[in-house]
C-alpha cells in the first residue's frame, strides 16, 4: 500500500538520528532529567528564534493543545475551522466546552474574522491550513483577537514549508500559544514530538514536567542539531509537490495552491478514494466529513506520486 | 448469514433518453411509444458482480422486478409475492413490504426519485436501503454515486448507518414551470466511511450519527424558553427533540410545542400566523435540506415570508448533523420575499451536537 493520506515525511531519518536512539538506550532506566531537556530547548530556541524558557516538548502537538484546553477551558467555547483534524476536540467536549466550527469554502477558503465576533474564547487555527494547504489568517486578525481576550493556539505543525510565523507575536501576548511538530519535515512521526512557545499567561498550563521520553529527546536533539536534513526534505517535497500538481492538472483534476505537504484536490470521478484503495494507494477522502469529491493527497516520494498518477490516467480512460 | 431484498424497478430511467421527466404514472406509456429502451438490468448487474461475499440470500419479486437478473448469478435465492407482466408503483410499495415482512435485512433498489419514496413509504427507516441510481430523476441523496460503491455497501456492511433524503419533484411547482426538489422523508443506508478512515482522518464526531442527533436535541431542550412557543419544521433530527419529550409529531407536516406540550399538529400558515398572534414569541427550529441547503424556501412552504418576518432570524434554530450540513458550502434561503431573505443572510449557528456548533453562511 502506498499511504498518501497521513502527511508524512516520505524519507527515511538521518542515520545519526536513528543510531542517537540507540545510543541512549543503556540510560533507558534513567528519567530525563530537567537539565537534559533544557539542552533540548536550547536548540529549538536556536532553531525557531524563540526564547528558551517560553518552549514546552510534548508528545504530539495534539497533548500541547489538550493541556492548554484543560487549564483553560471554564466558560469558554472553542473555535476552530472544519474540517477539522484535532484529536483534542474529543478532549474539549468531554470537558464540556462549547464547539463552534467554522465552515471554510472554496473557492479561496476566505474567513470574515470580523463578523465572528469571537471574545474571551479559544481560538484553534492551524497555519498553514489541514486540508487546503493555505494561510487562513494574518498577523494582524491574530492580534485582533488576542486584544479580545481570546486565547489563541496557531498550529503550525506545516511551518517548514510555507515558512510563515506568528512567533514574533509572542513576547508581546501572554494569551497566545504557537505549536510546531518535528513530525513533519524532521520526519519523527513514530515518535511524536511536538513543541510549543508560549505567551506568559499559558506558560502555567505545563509547570515543570517533563513530558517526553528519553528516545524522543535523544532524536529531536539530533535531528535538530542536523537540520539540513529538514531543509533538503521540505526541498525535495516541494519539487514532488510541484510535479503532482502539474500532473493532476494535466489529468484535468482542480489542485489548489499549497504551502504544505500536501494539495486539496477536486474531481468527480465517483469513489475516487475507494477505487484507488483498490489499486493499492490511499489518499483522504474529504467528502463525508467536508466537501462532496474533494481529497487531500500527502506528497510521496517521487515513484509513489507517480504510481499515482499512472493509476489516475488508468482510472480515467476506464471512465471514458 | 444476511437476507438481502432487491427490487428492481424495470422501467426506471427509461424516460431519459427520450426526452420526458420520468416514468411515473402514464409517462410510462409515452416513453415506449417513443421507442425508450430499458436500462436497469445493465445497472443492477454490474452492481451484482461486484458483490463479494458469500454469506447471503437474496429475496427477489418475480421477473423483472428481481428474479431476472438474479437467476444468472449463483446467490442463493427466493422469490416474493406476485407481479403482472406490466409494474406500477403499486408493485413496487407491496413487494417492497413483502421483502421487509420476510425479515431482510437490507433492501437493494434499483431505480429513480419516485421507486425512492415508493421504497421509503413501505419501509421507512426499519432496514438499510442501498439505492442503485437508474432514473431520470435523480434528486434524492440515497441513491450511491455508482454500482461500485452499492457493492462495496454490501460486502462491508457493519451496524453503522447514516441517514440520506428522498427528494422528487415538487409537483405543484412544477405544475407553474419551475423545477424544484421537494423533500419526501428519510431512510437509512450503510456508512462507507469507515472503509477509508484514515491516521489522519478528520475528527468530526466522537459519537454516531444517531447518538449525535439525541444530544442535539438534549441541547435544544436544555436550552429551551418556557416563555417561548416553538414551531418545528420537518425531518428526523427535529423529530428527536419531540421523541424525546414524548411529543407525537407529525414526520413531514410543520407542528408547534409550548412548554413541552403540542398546540399545533400539521399546521398549515394560517394556524402558525394566529400562533405567533397570540402567543407573540415564537421560535422556529428547522433542519437544512441536505445536497442543496435550502432552510426555507423549498421543502416546508407553510413557513412563508410573512411568518419568517414575524419570527426573525435570531429566533431561528438551525440543527442537523455533521455528515449532513459539512457537506454544504452554503445554506440557502428563498422566501419569495427579498427583504426577508436579506435579513436572514450572513454567518448563523447549525446545532450539531451538545454545545456543538458549525457556523454556516446563509445565501439568498
Amino acid at each position: 500500500m502506498i499511504d498518501l493520506r497521513s502527511n508524512e515525511n516520505p524519507y527515511k531519518p538521518l542515520d545519526k538520528v536513528t543510531n542517537s536512539i540507540c545510543e541512549n538506550m543503556n540510560s533507558m532506566n534513567r528519567y530525563l532529567s530537567a537539565k537534559e531537556l533544557d539542552t533540548l530547548k536550547e536548540k529549538a530556541s536556536e532553531y525557531s528564534g524563540a526564547e528558551k524558557n517560553r518552549i514546552v516538548f510534548g508528545p504530539g502537538t495534539d497533548f500541547l493543545i489538550e493541556r492548554v484546553l484543560i487549564k483553560n477551558f471554564q466558560n469558554k467555547n472553542l473555535y476552530l475551522l472544519n474540517p477539522c483534524f484535532y484529536k483534542s476536540v474529543g478532549t474539549a467536549l468531554d470537558l464540556g466546552m462549547g464547539l463552534r466550527r467554522i465552515q471554510i469554502v472554496p473557492p479561496n477558503f476566505h474567513i470574515l474574522w470580523d463578523n465572528l465576533h469571537i471574545e474571551k474564547n479559544i481560538v484553534l487555527i492551524d497555519s498553514p491550513n489541514n486540508p487546503t494547504g493555505k494561510y487562513l489568517v494574518e498577523a494582524n486578525q491574530i492580534q485582533k483577537l488576542l486584544e479580545k481576550d481570546n486565547i489563541v493556539i496557531v498550529d503550525e505543525a506545516g511551518y517548514e514549508f510555507g515558512e510563515k510565523t506568528m512567533i514574533d507575536l509572542v513576547d508581546k501576548y501572554k494569551n497566545l500559544m504557537i505549536v510546531r511538530s518535528l513530525d513533519k519535515s524532521f520526519g519523527l512521526a513514530g515518535l511524536k514530538v511536538g513543541y510549543c512557545i508560549c505567551g506568559d499567561e499559558l506558560l502555567k498550563a505545563f509547570g515543570n514536567n517533563i513530558s517526553i521520553n528519553r528516545a524522543s529527546w535523544s532524536a529531536s536533539l539530533e535531528t535538530l542539531n542536523h537540520s539540513e536534513y529538514s531543509d533538503e526534505c521540505v526541498s525535495k517535497i516541494k519539487e514532488e509537490r510541484k510535479y503532482l500538481m502539474d500532473e493532476l492538472k494535466e489529468l484535468d483534476f482542480k489542485v489548489y495552491e499549497s504551502n504544505a505537504n500536501y494539495i486539496l484536490i477536486e474531481s468527480d470521478i465517483p469513489q475516487l478514494a475507494l477505487e484507488l484503495k483498490d489499486r493499492g494507494i490511499l489518499i483522504e477522502d474529504l467528502s463525508y466529513s467536508w466537501l462532496k469529491n474533494h481529497y487531500r493527497v500527502s506528497i510521496g516520494k517521487r515513484e509513489d506520486n507517480k504510481a499515482l498518477i499512472n493509476e489516475l490516467h488508468i482510472i480515467k480512460k476506464e471512465e471514458a | 448469514m444476511i437476507k438481502i431484498g432487491l427490487l428492481v424497478n424495470p422501467i426506471a430511467g427509461m424516460g431519459g433518453n427520450v426526452g420526458l421527466k420520468g416514468t411515473d404514472g402514464k409517462m410510462y406509456k409515452k416513453a415506449l411509444d417513443l421507442g425508450a429502451e430499458p436500462i436497469t438490468p445493465g445497472r443492477i448487474k454490474e452492481v451484482l458482480k461486484l458483490i463479494t461475499r458469500q454469506d447471503i440470500k437474496f429475496l427477489v419479486p418475480p421477473k423483472s422486478m428481481g428474479e431476472n437478473y438474479i437467476k444468472n448469478f449463483s446467490f442463493d435465492y427466493k422469490v416474493i409475492g406476485k407481479i403482472k407482466t406490466e409494474t406500477t408503483e403499486e408493485d413496487t410499495k407491496k413487494l417492497a413490504k413483502q421483502i421487509l415482512d420476510e425479515g431482510a435485512d437490507v433492501l437493494i433498489f434499483v431505480g429513480g426519485d419516485g421507486t425512492a419514496r415508493n421504497v421509503l413509504d413501505a419501509v421507512e427507516t426499519k432496514i438499510p436501503l442501498v439505492g442503485v441510481p437508474s432514473g431520470v430523476k435523480m434528486f434524492s441523496s440515497v441513491f450511491t454515486f455508482s454500482p461500485r460503491a452499492a457493492a462495496e455497501m454490501i460486502n462491508n456492511m457493519g451496524d453503522d448507518f447514516i441517514e440520506k433524503e428522498v427528494l422528487d419533484i415538487d409537483e405543484d411547482a412544477f405544475r407553474e414551470n419551475r423545477l424544484e426538489a421537494k423533500y419526501y422523508g428519510t431512510v437509512i443506508v450503510p456508512n462507507l466511511n469507515h472503509l477509508l478512515q484514515g491516521k489522519k482522518s478528520p475528527s468530526s464526531t466522537k459519537h454516531s450519527i444517531k447518538e449525535e442527533k439525541k444530544r442535539v436535541a438534549q441541547y435544544v431542550l436544555d436550552n429551551m424558553n418556557e416563555d417561548y412557543v416553538y414551531i418545528l419544521g420537518p425531518g428526523t433530527t427535529v423529530r428527536e427533540i419531540t421523541d424525546t419529550l414524548n411529543v407525537d409529531k407529525t414526520l413531514l407536516g410543520i407542528d408547534a410545542i409550548h412548554k413541552g406540550e403540542l398546540i399545533g399538529r400539521d399546521i398549515n400558515e394560517k394556524e402558525m400566523l394566529k400562533i405567533i398572534h397570540e402567543y407573540k414569541k415564537v421560535k422556529i427550529i428547522i433542519t437544512p435540506i441536505g445536497g442543496n441547503g435550502f432552510i426555507f424556501g423549498r421543502g416546508s412552504k407553510q413557513i412563508s415570508s410573512k411568518i419568517l418576518e414575524n419570527v426573525g432570524k435570531e429566533n431561528t434554530i438551525i440543527v442537523s448533523t455533521i455528515d449532513k450540513v459539512g457537506n454544504l458550502e452554503y445554506l440557502r434561503i428563498d422566501s419569495g420575499d427579498y427583504e426577508v431573505d436579506k435579513s436572514y443572510g450572513g454567518l448563523i449557528d447549525v446545532i450539531i451536537g451538545y454545545n456543538d456548533m458549525i457556523l454556516l453562511e446563509v445565501k439568498f
